[in-house]
């Protein structure tokens, strides 16, 4: 039989799906490590091939996407797979992060796993990629809610496996799923509202249905709780308070994973419900004082995030709060609605994710090596570390927005956009962002530079799996802070398709 | 709107409450979880009332005969969210039991403490 | 064939990678040390008859989209800048070793780090000379920034890592807050970014806009040290010495007064900032700048202190230059910054052969000591002579241009605060070497252990003597540097 190429949208999904069930049984010793090698890496390149079959359609038709129709019941009664530009943007993203991480962690997972759980370890983790990219490319409202549950729940099975560093990873996770319900919990009565209104659960039904009928009380609850459901999922201040403990104490390939994807896919998630299902044509997407209110969230991640980061008694701590000033970047520029902010977000997304991920590895490496990312125990790691630490300062200069860093490209179009839109404020907080990033990654880099060197031993070497990862997303960093014309284009159009702009 | 749907809907927002309540205010984990679960219960009610039709019967369709039916659909949907609230919580008692091994109490205000007294031993050391 | 813009970046970078590379072969890489200055100055004097000619070259490196690049293109104001980078840069890292292994030993600690950042910051000198458009600049800009900080930290004690924050502080800060949202507001208002004679403000902006533009691009540029950003610069002075001569004559300071000059006639436009009272803000900073600073420097007794408030002053005449954006003016300007670099280096050049002869920091230890030092001295009295602008040393020219371009713009005040700080200048300036000569050697001057000493070793000795002929021939023979000038006259005026 011929494989039929429209059947691809179904692998993402399925892929890391059927490699999650298989771990348990096939998993032992390093097949587990195999399968999710091999799992992610052929999700990544079936992402890919749909991110450029559709960015070469987009060219043709603007506003394509590619749609499948589960069990062949079609929308909006059957559940439709719906895959656009920043679906598969961000599809491609995470799987290829999930890849990157998952090639970096042999030794990691071995060192902090034990050896009769690790195939449980794959198995949380490919599930936890399965949710995560079912978010992304579904067009069930729904099946947003159920997804969204599949990668919580795994994730907090994830966090709590770094019990065998830190007892406070099951603190840390139980937390998170006190919180992480919540939220969830809260987009299902969204979703609920939204049914109960429009009786479908077909995003685009529901955006057209609601269209048709005048904005009431229904609505709004729906999204207010949407809003707050997504913003505890995402970790926007001063929703954020599970996350920086849940990513220092996570085992160290988790704590990667979920800085680059999982806050990412909350942020997808609030970009599609607010502008592929809210948006109403000719209000300004968020209304004024919505705009103010989460512009405001925003401008306080930015600001407290960065400051409690300057504070922080370890690396991963510090990249922790880093992360929460740097979703009020990505957040501010959605919530403008203007094409160059939303361009902006994307970027700064993927950049981001790129980044921190790469940033998370290299504390990864530190636990692996040191056994700790405390700031007081890493003095003088310039000298004994001198690759790695390199590393981090590259990290470290684009989560400042250094020019000749991915950072800045994202951050340029964020200002364009905010100034452009009228708000200087929020452009401001941005700047005011920059330098006071400045300040925490300089904490790293006096100590790491200017301390002379620690005498905590090292107790492993330094293997090739692990320097790779990390040289390839800081080296991404680089090249792509110079030559981004074609992350930018993509994020252009996926930023077009979203809001409904043509060209 | 019926007499039914409008006790059910005073009714959900009743629970749901108490069980953030208990989310927010008892220290005992075990507890927090049955807040947690009071509070999914409350909204699997909810929809369970948006799927009600005045004088609909089961949704079970019937040759010739001419019934209004009560919309299958929310319920179908509350059994899958069933399955994800059952699974939460035995995620959460499994940490539980976790944090009970390591720390010997459930209770948070205890554990803070401990956290924090390590936090300062280790500053120290 | 590789452009040679890129070359003239690529061979920094390589110097900074075989820095690292070739730890354990040291004789390799001090011989590379000396053959890639060479080869840099090699590559931007062969691009120098296009500039003269005034032929159009340009290097795109990286596409951002939506009509933005990081590109590079040859203008004589560049050529000016990259002259001047090219051939210090050889003269300096001979000084660096007779300085560092004077001091510290052969074996100086951090010297890859030394040698890296070192090659790092010449590199985004080349940058910002021949960057072609603002976002290409402010990219260069913050490399700079970022790769000095470690030259500025190198002895790692506390009083230079509080240094580092400020320097860190001062320029991180300011460009990012204001230079950054000038080149954003620029981009939104006119669409482009790209450097144009004339400027791409005019016809696209209001007065006003205009204005705002001009504020937060002057003020932006924390590395040309006007108040009340200077700070960082006094402070900076904890760096070694060789240190100390790249970042007040060479790369960072030049950067600063370059990106000003570059951004009044080839950004705002010379015609938009005669017409603006945001220029006029900026020039009474600046003359309120070379005042105060020439007041300061007058009561600093450390050497190193009182050069540096000295080079706050000149860099401002550039500022000052640049704000009132006469055609001469610019011309002075644009001179200045290659006269002035050649007169300030071997003021530090001298100042750190002082210092390795005789650990020697304060000016009243100095007196006779032009005695033991005669040829650190003489150079010292030189380079005195045209950083004030007096004849018959480079620094004459620059000066005279300025004050012309005062005079056409009718601003007497300026050119009375020009004069002004030329006699502040003569006050703690000339006093030093005159005191050397001719003044009695105090009995409790020497520093313990040091008492009896003769000249610095001879790595020092022979580029501060090259840069003080320097200075002498450039009064004789101004030649290609005001050729340059002359070219960015015509374009301004």
């Amino acid at each position: 039989m011929k494989p039929d190429p429209s059947m691809l949208p179904v692998l993402i999904v399925l892929l890391p799906l059927v490699g999650g069930v298989l771990a348990p049984i096939l998993g032992r010793g390093i097949f587990g490590w195999l399968l999710a090698l091999i799992t992610t890496g052929l999700t990544t390149f079936v992402c890919a091939s749909q991110l450029l079959l559709i960015q070469a359609q987009n060219a043709l038709t603007p506003g394509f996407s590619v749609s499948y129709p589960l069990g062949g019941w079609p929308a909006p009664h059957g559940i439709e797979l719906k895959i656009d530009l920043l679906s598969a943007l961000l599809a491609t993203l995470v799987s290829g992060m999930g890849f990157m991480v998952t090639l970096f962690s042999r030794q990691g997972v071995d060192d902090e796993i034990p050896s009769d759980r690790r195939r449980f370890f794959w198995s949380l983790w490919l599930l936890a990629i399965t949710g995560l990219l079912g978010i992304l490319i579904t067009g069930d409202a729904f099946n947003v809610y159920v997804l969204l549950e599949i990668s919580s729940l795994t994730i907090y099975g994830l966090i709590a496996m770094g019990r065998q560093r830190t007892k406070q990873a099951l603190t840390a996770a139980l937390n998170y799923l006190v919180l992480g319900s919540v939220g969830a919990s809260f987009i299902l009565i969204a979703i609920g509202l939204l049914y109960a209104k429009t009786g479908t659960l077909n995003m685009a039904d529901i955006h057209a249905k609601l269209l048709l009928a005048p904005v009431d009380a229904t609505v709004l609850t729906a999204r207010a709780f949407l809003l707050a459901g997504v913003g505890l999922k995402m970790a926007l201040f001063p929703l954020h308070l599970w996350m920086p403990a849940a990513y220092s104490t996570a085992p160290s390939a988790v704590a990667a994973l979920l800085a680059a994807t999982a806050t990412k896919v909350g942020i997808y998630m609030g970009m599609r419900f607010i502008f592929s299902v809210f948006a109403m044509p000719g209000d300004e997407m968020l209304s004024g004082g919505n705009v103010f209110i989460i512009g405001s969230c925003c401008g306080a991640a930015i600001f407290f995030g960065s400051l409690s980061a300057a504070r922080q008694p370890s690396l991963s701590l510090l990249l922790a709060y880093s992360s929460v000033a740097q979703i009020g970047y990505i957040v501010v520029g959605m919530t403008v609605g203007h094409i160059d902010a939303m361009t902006g977000s994307i970027l700064h997304m993927v950049f981001h994710a790129l980044m921190k991920g790469g940033l998370f590895l290299c504390a990864g490496i530190l636990i692996y090596r040191l056994g700790t990312t405390r700031l007081e125990d890493l003095a003088g790691l310039g000298q004994r570390m001198p690759w790695v630490s390199a590393a981090i300062v590259v990290g470290g200069l684009g989560m400042i927005g250094i020019p000749g860093t991915a950072g800045f490209v994202s951050k340029f179009y964020l200002l364009k956009g905010l100034i452009l839109s009228g708000h200087p404020v929020l452009a401001g907080m941005v700047l005011l962002g920059s330098v006071l990033a400045a300040i925490y990654v300089w904490r790293f880099v006096e100590v790491a530079y200017l301390r002379p060197a620690g005498d905590t031993p090292l107790r492993n070497g330094l293997p090739f799996e692990k320097i790779l990862p990390v040289l390839i997303l800081l080296g991404a960093s680089i090249v792509l802070g110079i030559q981004p014309g074609v992350v930018v284009d993509l994020a252009r159009d996926a930023a077009q398709q979203l809001l409904g702009v043509t060209p | 709107m019926s007499l039914f749907a409008t006790f059910n809907s005073i009714a959900f927002v009743v629970i749901m409450m108490i069980g953030l309540y208990t989310l927010i205010a008892r220290q005992n984990l075990v507890k927090k979880t049955l807040g947690l679960g009071l509070f999914q219960t409350g909204i699997f009610l909810m929809y369970i009332t948006l799927g009600v039709r005045d004088g609909g019967s089961a949704p079970i369709l019937q040759e010739g005969a001419d019934l209004a039916y009560s919309n299958p659909l929310p319920h179908v949907l509350i059994l899958t969210a069933i399955v994800v609230s059952l699974s939460t919580m035995a995620v959460a008692l499994a940490l539980i039991i976790g944090v009970r091994e390591e720390y010997g109490t459930i209770e948070a205000d205890e554990i803070a403490t401990i956290d924090r007294a390590e936090a300062e031993e280790g500053h120290e050391a | 064939m590789i452009s040679p813009l890129l070359l003239a970046i690529l061979i920094p970078a390589f110097g900074a990678l075989l820095a690292w590379l070739l730890k354990p072969m040291r004789p390799l890489r001090n011989l590379f040390n000396l053959v890639i200055p060479a080869g840099l100055l090699a590559v931007v004097l062969s691009i120098l008859p296009e500039a003269l000619a005034g032929e159009e070259m340009t290097f795109t490196i990286g596409e951002l989209g939506s009509g933005l690049s990081f590109a590079l293109a040859l203008t004589p104001l560049g050529m000016i800048y990259a002259l001047v980078a090219a051939s210090l840069w050889i003269l300096n890292t001979i000084y660096s070793y007779g300085y560092m292994h004077g001091l510290y030993g052969k074996d100086f600690e951090g010297q890859e780090r030394y040698w890296c950042a070192f090659a790092m910051a010449i590199l985004s000198a080349m940058g910002i000379a021949f960057s072609a458009n603002m976002l290409t600049l402010f990219l260069f800009y913050e490399v700079m920034t970022f790769s000095t900080w470690p030259l500025v930290t190198h002895t790692r004690k506390p009083e230079a890592k509080r240094s580092g924050r400020i320097y860190l502080g001062i320029l991180v800060g300011s460009s990012t807050l204001f230079m950054l949202t000038a080149t954003v507001l620029t981009w939104v208002w006119t669409g482009t970014l790209d450097f144009k004679d004339g400027g791409i403000l005019s016809g696209s902006t209001t007065a006003g806009q205009a204005a705002v533009l001009i504020l937060l691009f002057f003020f932006g540029t924390g590395k040309t040290a006007i108040f009340p950003l200077h700070q960082w610069l006094p402070n900076a002075m904890v760096a070694p010495t060789p240190v100390s001569a790249l970042l007040h004559a060479v790369a960072v300071v030049k950067a600063g007064v370059f990106t000003v000059l570059k951004i009044s006639t080839e950004l705002v436009g010379t015609e938009v900032m005669r017409g603006s009272w945001g220029a006029e803000v900026v020039a009474w900073f600046a003359a309120g700048t070379i005042l105060l600073t020439s007041i300061i420097a007058l009561t600093r007794p450390e050497l190193k202190a009182r050069l540096a408030y000295s080079t706050i002053g000149q860099l401002n005449y550039i500022v000052l230059g640049a704000a009132v954006a006469f055609p001469m003016a610019i011309e002075g300007g644009a001179l200045h910054i290659a006269m002035h670099a050649y007169g300030k280096i071997t003021l530090f050049f001298a100042a750190g052969a002082i210092y390795v002869a005789s650990h020697k920091t304060r000016v009243d230890q100095l007196d006779g000591i032009g005695r033991r030092m005669p040829w650190t001295m003489s150079a010292f009295m030189i380079g005195s002579l045209s950083t004030l602008g007096l004849p018959p040393m480079g620094g004459t020219w620059s000066k005279w241009l300025l004050c012309v371009g005062m005079i056409e713009a009718h601003q007497w005040a300026f050119l009375i605060t020009l004069l002004l700080s030329t006699l502040l200048g003569l006050g703690y300036l000339l006093p030093i070497p005159v005191r050397a000569f001719f003044a009695k050697e105090r009995a409790d001057a020497g520093v313990k252990g040091h008492e009896d000493h003769g000249e610095s070793p001879w790595a020092c000795r022979i580029p501060l003597i090259l840069s003080s002929l320097a200075c002498l021939i450039l009064f004789f023979w101004p030649g290609i540097y005001a050729q340059l000038a002359k070219m960015i006259e015509g374009s301004a005026s």
